[in-house]
């Protein structure tokens, strides 16, 4: 796992989070945001719901977060749904808390 | 005797052109008036040289036939500009006849005189002037033929104000032949297609992609011949939307990506390797086969291809028709109506949200339910195009018009004008953003002026949604009555309906301003990966 990556996107949560869409109206949802922090360029991501489109590394993006932060891809999966299951108001608290347990996780 | 612009109008009525769209000016006089006087062609005279080059646009896009637009020099050129690229970047044929100053005045400081064809060259597929009275019908028909050779896409013919007013005898001009308005084209090399049907039938997860290479081959019914034989699952792309329709049991209509990220072999037809199709690049690929006229499509962008093959649409789509047997491949057919069905209920959820502003798919959905199966409906924006896309299923090819590559905006009135003139009497709604709403409103004019009753929703948002910069609540359905239509406001979801009803019941122009909410929630399902055993 990038645990410096996932610091920076921890530390960096935006006031709120999108379901769905990856990027789109100015906002993200955690998997846009992940890829924005990991280096992605927002037209690779713009008015998408599931996917990257570059021509070097693009895919889904529950695969492109996988391999950017070496994390498993069920997790991402799960971090995912988790991300559009709950209600805008708490998106961003439950998505930092699922970071927080990745983080404690894997730190030694 | 006959001047140039009887010559040009002659040799356009030649190639069946019935519909003109255009802007005059005084370096194409004689071709205009040749044109007003013809009884079978029709002059559509637009606001702005870009909307002409986007009517034609759509034209092509709503009949498969090249379409036409006539500008005035300089200006009237730099004006088409952002349409022709647009048009090249979609591969849509379209002829642009353009003025030019005089051939004896280069360099002097004669007004609206420029290098037109070093500025048209990057973004047109041909570019030429004529020099001679006596080879202007051979040049429009070369004219036509660069359009629709191979890969169609725009083209671009100027004559000089001099010439198209100088007049010569008739028994001087030789007409050219013509070709037929569909070429047609070869199939593949049998070793090929058995390759071809070979990956197929070893497939667990095959999946078939019409881009628009399958429209503009009049290949519709190979297309849906192909599908109903092997049982594949196919999705549409781009003019390719509605070639097979939406409520096909095989068709998962725009769905492209879910459906291509687990596909492990895909047969590409007519669809060019681009970012609206993810450069070809997908993750559980094990064979691309892919169909396309233009040999440089094959392996874009560096993908592995198994099987490449350069052929028309329509005769590769027999061929295979022929070598492919129905296809064992119940359970990857049945995953796949299941995240369809998942999608279509979270859809359907979304048409029952209350929210104000209006969530954007509600309003969608509403729409949906007043259309018929030949309505045409133009998205046209940037946010917006998602819900529009989302929401309306394509049952007929030529319906369902959409930017390009190229990423303008605004220019959908153009193709709404069009649709609107090749289909009287069907529903025509553009679907437009409040942004790109305004760059060319003054079409509604247009509409009105010829009886278009075209239906304008403006998604508005209230910004641009690119980087969010905003634009503020604006009652853009107060311009409506100025173009001899209709005009409303909505702003909560019970008064959309109402409205939409009155506006696809107007016989007019007509505006409805929908307030959304910025940043709606969008549920479409995750990508979660191919069936597991």
């Amino acid at each position: 796992m990038d645990l410096e990556l996932l610091r920076r996107v921890r530390a960096s949560l935006p006031p709120t989070l999108n379901a769905g869409l990856l990027m789109g109206e100015g906002g993200c949802c955690i998997l846009g945001w992940m890829l924005l922090v990991a280096g992605f360029h927002e037209i690779t991501i713009f008015g998408n719901t599931i996917g990257v489109v570059d021509p070097a590394r693009g895919g889904p993006a529950t695969h492109l977060v996988a391999d950017a932060y070496g994390v498993a891809l069920a997790d991402v999966e799960a971090l995912a749904q988790l991300n559009d299951a709950t209600p805008s108001a708490t998106r961003v608290a439950a998505v930092a808390g699922r970071l927080d347990e990745w983080l404690v996780g894997a730190t030694p | 005797m006959v001047n140039g612009g009887q010559l040009v109008c002659e040799a356009l009525r030649r190639e069946g052109v019935t519909h003109v769209f255009g802007l005059g000016g005084g370096h194409i006089n004689p071709t205009w008036w040749a044109i007003q006087a013809a009884p079978d062609v029709t002059l559509v005279d637009v606001r702005h040289e870009a909307a002409a080059t986007y009517a034609a646009e759509g034209w092509a896009l709503a009949t498969r036939q090249p379409g036409v637009c006539l500008v005035t020099a300089a200006p009237g050129i730099t004006n088409t500009i952002t349409g022709l690229a647009n048009a090249l970047s979609s591969g849509t044929p379209l002829v642009c006849i353009a003025g030019a100053a005089t051939l004896r005045g280069q360099d002097s400081g004669e007004v609206e005189s420029l290098e037109q064809l070093e500025v048209v060259r990057p973004v047109t597929k041909w570019a030429r002037r004529v020099y001679h009275l006596e080879r202007l019908p051979e040049y429009v028909a070369m004219a036509f033929r660069a359009a629709r050779a191979g890969k169609p896409g725009p083209v671009y013919l100027e004559i000089a104000i001099d010439l198209i007013h100088s007049s010569i005898d008739d028994a001087a001009v030789t007409q050219p032949s013509l070709l037929p308005s569909q070429a047609g084209g070869g199939g593949a090399a049998p070793a090929l297609i058995d390759q071809a049907a070979a990956l197929l039938q070893a497939a667990q997860r095959p999946a078939l992609v019409a881009g628009s290479g399958v429209w503009w081959a009049d290949a519709d019914e190979e297309l849906r011949a192909f599908v109903d034989r092997t049982g594949i699952p196919v999705v549409t792309r781009q003019a390719g939307r509605g070639t097979i329709p939406d409520d096909h049991p095989r068709c998962f209509g725009q769905d492209w990506q879910n459906v291509c990220y687990q596909a492990d072999v895909l047969c590409c037809v007519g669809k060019q390797l681009d970012y609206f199709f993810g450069y070809g690049r997908f993750p559980n690929l094990e064979h691309l086969i892919q169909v396309d006229v233009n040999p440089l499509e094959i392996g874009r962008n560096r993908v592995p291809v198994s099987v490449g093959i350069v052929g028309d649409a329509k005769a590769t789509l027999r061929q295979l028709t022929d070598a492919v047997p129905a296809l064992t491949i119940d359970p990857w057919v049945a995953h796949l109506q299941e995240q369809a069905a998942t999608i279509a209920a979270r859809q359907a959820d979304m048409a029952k949200a209350e929210d104000v502003p209006i969530h954007p798919m509600r309003l969608c959905l509403e729409l949906r339910d007043l259309l018929e199966r030949d309505a045409t409906v133009v998205a046209d924006g940037a946010f917006n195009m998602i819900w529009t896309r989302a929401a309306f299923p394509a049952y007929q090819p030529g319906c369902q018009p959409s930017m390009s590559n190229f990423g303008n905006i605004g220019g959908g009135i153009g193709y709404a004008l069009a649709a609107a003139l090749a289909r009287p009497g069907s529903q025509v709604v553009w679907m437009v953003g409040d942004g790109s709403f305004g760059f060319h409103t003054m079409e509604l004019d247009t509409a009105a002026r010829f009886g278009l009753p075209i239906v304008a929703v403006v998604m508005n948002n209230r910004g641009w949604s690119g980087q969010w910069v905003p634009l503020g609540v604006r009652h853009y359905e107060r311009l409506a009555p100025g173009f001899d239509g209709g005009g409303e406001l909505v702003e909560r979801p019970e008064q959309i309906r109402p409205a939409l009803e009155r506006a696809l019941g107007a016989g007019t122009p007509y505006i409805v301003n929908a307030l959304l909410a910025p940043a709606a929630e969008y549920f479409p399902g995750r990508y979660l990966g191919p069936p597991r055993p």
